[in-house]
Formats: C-alpha cells, sequence, structure tokens
C-alpha cells in the first residue's frame, strides 16, 4: 500500500517525496470513489430507513421512553454507585426502591382509583345504553335567576349537551389512555430491560456515537452531545418533577374537596401543566365544570380555581425555579405558534408534546450554532 | 491486529481508523499508555481501567490538526504513538514550533478545569494514535467515582503546581539577569 510506505518513512524521520502525478490522480479518483460510494450507500439507506419509518412506530416509541426515563434515572443511580456500589448493583438497588415506592402508592390508592374508574366505566356503558339520559342537567341549578336567557329550554338543552359531550370526550380520552397504558404491560418489561441496558452500557453507545465522528468535527460534536443531553436531561427531569407535584396537589386539592374523578382529572392536570400557559388552565377546567356540575355551587367553583391558583403559585415560586432549565425556555409567542402547530398535526397529543419537541430542537440548534462559531471547521488540514 | 511497526490497518482515512481500529486492540496497551504518564502513574490496574472507560482513541493522519489555537479547550491528549507539534499561530498567519510531543507525552491538561481558549495549536506531525480525556467524561467520573476523580485532580493539580513552580524559577532567574544588567533608559 503506497500510504502505508510513506508512513513508514516518515517514522523513520525520512522526507517524503511528492507522490508523481499519475499516481496522484489515481488516488484521487480513487479516493472519489469511495466517497461517491459511500453516499451511494447512505442515500440507499437513508430511503430504506424512511420507509421503514411508519412500521417501526411501535419501535421507535418503546425506545424514546427507554430514553427519557434513563435520562430521569442516571443520576439517581449515579448517586447510589458514589457508596462505592457498582453500577449494575446501583441499578438494581434503583429498580428495587422505584418498585417498592410504585407498590406502596398503588396498595394505598387503588381503592380510590379503582372506584373512580369503575364509576367512569359504569358512566360510558350508561351513555352507550341510552345516550338521551343526560348525567348533566343545568336547568337544576337555576342559573336563570343571574342569567336570565338560560331559561330558555332550548338553550339550556344546547349548553347542556356541548358541555356534556366535550366532557364526555375528554374523559374518555382519560379512560382510554390508561387503558392503553394498562394493556402495554409487555411493552413496560421490554422498556425496563431497555432502561436498564441504556444505564449500563450508555457511556459506550455514548462513546461508539462520538467515536464515529472524523477528526476535525471531534471535539465539537462532544462537546455539542455533552451539553444537548445534560440539558435535556435536566429538563425531562424538571417538567417530570413538576408534572408529578403538580398532579399530586391538584389530586389532594380536588380529593378534599370532593370533585367526582379527582385522581383522573388530577392526573391530568399535571401533565398538562408541561405545556406552559395553556396547561394549567386546560388542566383547571374539567374541574371547574365537574365540581359546578355535581354541586352547582359557584362558591365551589371558586374553591376548585383558588386550589388550582394556589397549586400554579407554588408551582412558579418553590419547585420550577430549582428544577426547570431556563436556558431551555422558549418565547411566548412560539410557544403558542409550535402550540397551534401541535395540535393541527397531531391534535392532544400534538398540544401536549409540541412544546418538549421544541424545547429539545431549541437546544440542540443552539449548541450546534454555538459549535459552528467557535470550532474552526474548514481548513482543518492546511498546515 | 495492528502491526508491529505501530502502523494502523486504517491509518490512511481517519474517519473508518476511529470506527474500526478499536476490535483490533486489547485494552491492556491503552492502560499500560495511560500507567506511563505522571498523571496516572499512582493508580492501579482496576482505577485504569475506570479511566479506560472514560477515554477515546483517535488516529490522525501525518499533517492533521488535534486543535487549533483560540478553540474552546474540552481535555487533554496523551501520545500513544506517533508525534505531534504544539505551534503558535503567528500573526503573518505562520507557524512557530514551541514543542514536540512523542509517545507517552500529553498536552491540553489545562482545558481539562475549563473551556478557556486554546493557547496553541496541535498538529500531528506523523500517522498518530492519541488518547484523549475530555472534561465531561471527567466529570461524570467525579460524579460516580469521587475518590478516583479526586486522585486524578490531585495528580493534575501535583504537575500544574511543579509547572508552576519551574516557571517561577525560570521568572526568578530571568529577574536575577535584568537587575545584574545596567541598563540605562
Amino acid at each position: 500500500m503506497p500510504d502505508t510506505t510513506q508512513a513508514t518513512k516518515a517514522r523513520a524521520g525520512e522526507s517524503q517525496p511528492l507522490p508523481a502525478t499519475g499516481k496522484y490522480l489515481v488516488q484521487l479518483s480513487d479516493d472519489f470513489f469511495f466517497k461517491f460510494l459511500r453516499m451511494i450507500v447512505a442515500l440507499v439507506a437513508l430511503f430504506y430507513v424512511v420507509q421503514l419509518l411508519p412500521k417501526l412506530s411501535g419501535v421507535l416509541t418503546t425506545l424514546v421512553a427507554a430514553i427519557l426515563i434513563t435520562a430521569v434515572l442516571d443520576p439517581i443511580v449515579s448517586l447510589v454507585e458514589r457508596s462505592n456500589i457498582n453500577r449494575i448493583s446501583a441499578i438494581i438497588l434503583v429498580y428495587l426502591l422505584i418498585f417498592l415506592g410504585l407498590s406502596v402508592v398503588v396498595r394505598t390508592s387503588w381503592p380510590l382509583i379503582s372506584k373512580q374508574f369503575t364509576s367512569l366505566a359504569h358512566y360510558f356503558e350508561s351513555m352507550e345504553a341510552d345516550p338521551s339520559v343526560s348525567a348533566f342537567d343545568i336547568s337544576r341549578f337555576n342559573l336563570g335567576k343571574s342569567i336570565p336567557f338560560l331559561n330558555l329550554p332550548s338553550v339550556q338543552e344546547k349548553i347542556t349537551s356541548n358541555i356534556e359531550s366535550s366532557l364526555t370526550e375528554f374523559l374518555r380520552i382519560l379512560f382510554d389512555g390508561v387503558i392503553t397504558v394498562l394493556s402495554s404491560v409487555p411493552y413496560l418489561i421490554i422498556i425496563a430491560f431497555a432502561v436498564f441496558f441504556f444505564l449500563k452500557d450508555g457511556w459506550k453507545i455514548k462513546r461508539a456515537l462520538i467515536q464515529s465522528m472524523p477528526n476535525r468535527y471531534f471535539e465539537m460534536s462532544l462537546i455539542i452531545l455533552d451539553k444537548t443531553t445534560t440539558q435535556l436531561s435536566r429538563y425531562i427531569r424538571g417538567q417530570l418533577i413538576v408534572s408529578l407535584a403538580v398532579g399530586s396537589l391538584s389530586i389532594i386539592a380536588l380529593t378534599l374537596l370532593g370533585v367526582r374523578y379527582s385522581v383522573i382529572i388530577g392526573a391530568v392536570a399535571g401533565i398538562a401543566n408541561m405545556i406552559p400557559y395553556f396547561g394549567p388552565i386546560a388542566g383547571a377546567i374539567p374541574a371547574i365544570i365537574m365540581g359546578f356540575m355535581d354541586t352547582g355551587s359557584f362558591a365551589m367553583v371558586m374553591a376548585i380555581a383558588g386550589a388550582f391558583a394556589a397549586i400554579q403559585l407554588t408551582e412558579n415560586v418553590l419547585i420550577s425555579p430549582y428544577v426547570v432549565a431556563r436556558s431551555v425556555e422558549l418565547h411566548p409567542l412560539l410557544i403558542i405558534i409550535v402550540i397551534l402547530i401541535g395540535q393541527a398535526l397531531m391534535g392532544i397529543w400534538g398540544m401536549l408534546l409540541a412544546v418538549p419537541v421544541a424545547s429539545i430542537l431549541k437546544v440542540i440548534i443552539s449548541e450546534i450554532r454555538w459549535g459552528i462559531l467557535n470550532y474552526r471547521l474548514k481548513d482543518k488540514e492546511l498546515l | 491486529m495492528p502491526a508491529d511497526n505501530g502502523q494502523f490497518p486504517f491509518s490512511t482515512d481517519s474517519f473508518w481508523g476511529n470506527i474500526f481500529s478499536r476490535k483490533s486492540r486489547s485494552l491492556d496497551d491503552i492502560t499500560y499508555t495511560l500507567s506511563k504518564s505522571v498523571l496516572f502513574a499512582s493508580m492501579n490496574k482496576a482505577e485504569l481501567q475506570e479511566f479506560e472507560k472514560i477515554i477515546h482513541r483517535r488516529t490522525f493522519k501525518a499533517n492533521e490538526a488535534v486543535f487549533w489555537e483560540g478553540e474552546p479547550g474540552v481535555g487533554m491528549y496523551i501520545v500513544k504513538s506517533g508525534s505531534v507539534g504544539i505551534y503558535n499561530i503567528t500573526p503573518d498567519h505562520g507557524k512557530k514550533e514551541i514543542a514536540v510531543l512523542k509517545s507517552g507525552e500529553f498536552f491540553g491538561e489545562l482545558a481539562l478545569l475549563d473551556d478557556s481558549p486554546r493557547s496553541a495549536t496541535c498538529i500531528s506531525k506523523e500517522n498518530s494514535e492519541i488518547i484523549g480525556l475530555f472534561r465531561p467524561d471527567l466529570f461524570g467520573l467525579l460524579e460516580r467515582k469521587p475518590r478516583l476523580g479526586n486522585k486524578f485532580l490531585f495528580q493534575l493539580a501535583t504537575v500544574i503546581g511543579e509547572r508552576l513552580r519551574e516557571k517561577n524559577r525560570e521568572l526568578y532567574a530571568y529577574k536575577s539577569k535584568l537587575d545584574s544588567t545596567e541598563i540605562i533608559v
């Protein structure tokens, strides 16, 4: 091989003669041929990957879920590892703690959850059996006293059916969501295994990924990958902690106020909280409607609204400043636009995922921009 | 398998070389290279193997830049085989060689402490294999194994302290020379 000879000569301290013109041309064309071949192979591979994507959506969802859970658990495992415990034992210990924690939570709150789900299931059954029966009759609230036009039967009927259909739709989405989660237990087992191996061998995967970068981009890629993963895992952890806190506080507040389906509605308020500005309102509305429908009292509405306001205050003052990374924050106008785009593309799920996805993209783009501005990517072999 | 003369099977193309070269090597030669360096001299095999998990092996062609002056520093490098030149870029865009580093020698260690811009350019003088230890990985190790991380940092501080002492001695020598010379401005 010509390069081997050159390298050996260089090692021996000899001067390297310039290659003959013909040889140089042959080398150039070889290089060009291999680059062209690689590009073709890469394009064909990309084409097949794009073709396969819809069929692989289940695998991708599992993988994404595993990566998100790994981002949350990795610092906890590292913390356990600090006490001179090897990584595998640390992972097993964290798994055991999570299993124990979940068992305690499920065991203590199961009667309440079960009761609410049974009641919700009965409600759907009765709706399917006789759709004309209305569970939410607005006429019994005597709203006509303060708002006279509500006395008109047609207006009452219209309002009742509108509220009922949207609330029913909301509860049905939730119910179906929970059923989907429960029915995908095999997937949860796969995710648990995937998370275990991501936690154990994540460094190998990261290193293999970075190892494939050409020298010219190596340092830049390394620092971009590190900054991006650090910010994203902090963002995901922050969102999860905030959601858990808001969800738990909402469940407690709604249960104390005696709102029907408090666990389900509180859990939704926690998840919806991930959407800035809209989330907290979207989380409170079902609770307010449910409370009002059941009691017909404005005092109840005020109590629920007050409880949600207090939860938001707690979240904004005591929780978010400590757990949510400021650098990931988006401009309010951009948030509105991405939520609308998410809604147009994927409905409710799109709205929920729009802000996290946009935040992730923002981090990746800003870090790549930083790398391009700070690293010399061209003319690296000039000297 | 690496050839006895140290030639890499994929040395003509660092892209593919960096991907495939790992498969053909044992871990022991890395721990051996690390143990030769003063920064790792006091570590046992198990500790060196922990570092083996966080280091990166890179192959560079002759005249290929490892990093450029002014770029944000990410970490340090140890020359495993071959040699590298450390250069300062002159105002007329030329290069002035400051040092040549060979197998076992290390450079760029200050970048482990912060991301200040690199003070010099490093270019591989021949086909070389270089081991890189980078700040994010070291910080990860400090979180997971603080005792081992601190042991390394202490060694790094000792090396930097020794260099500072040497520079102080040089400075003192220059100052004495300057004092003994009668210069009338």
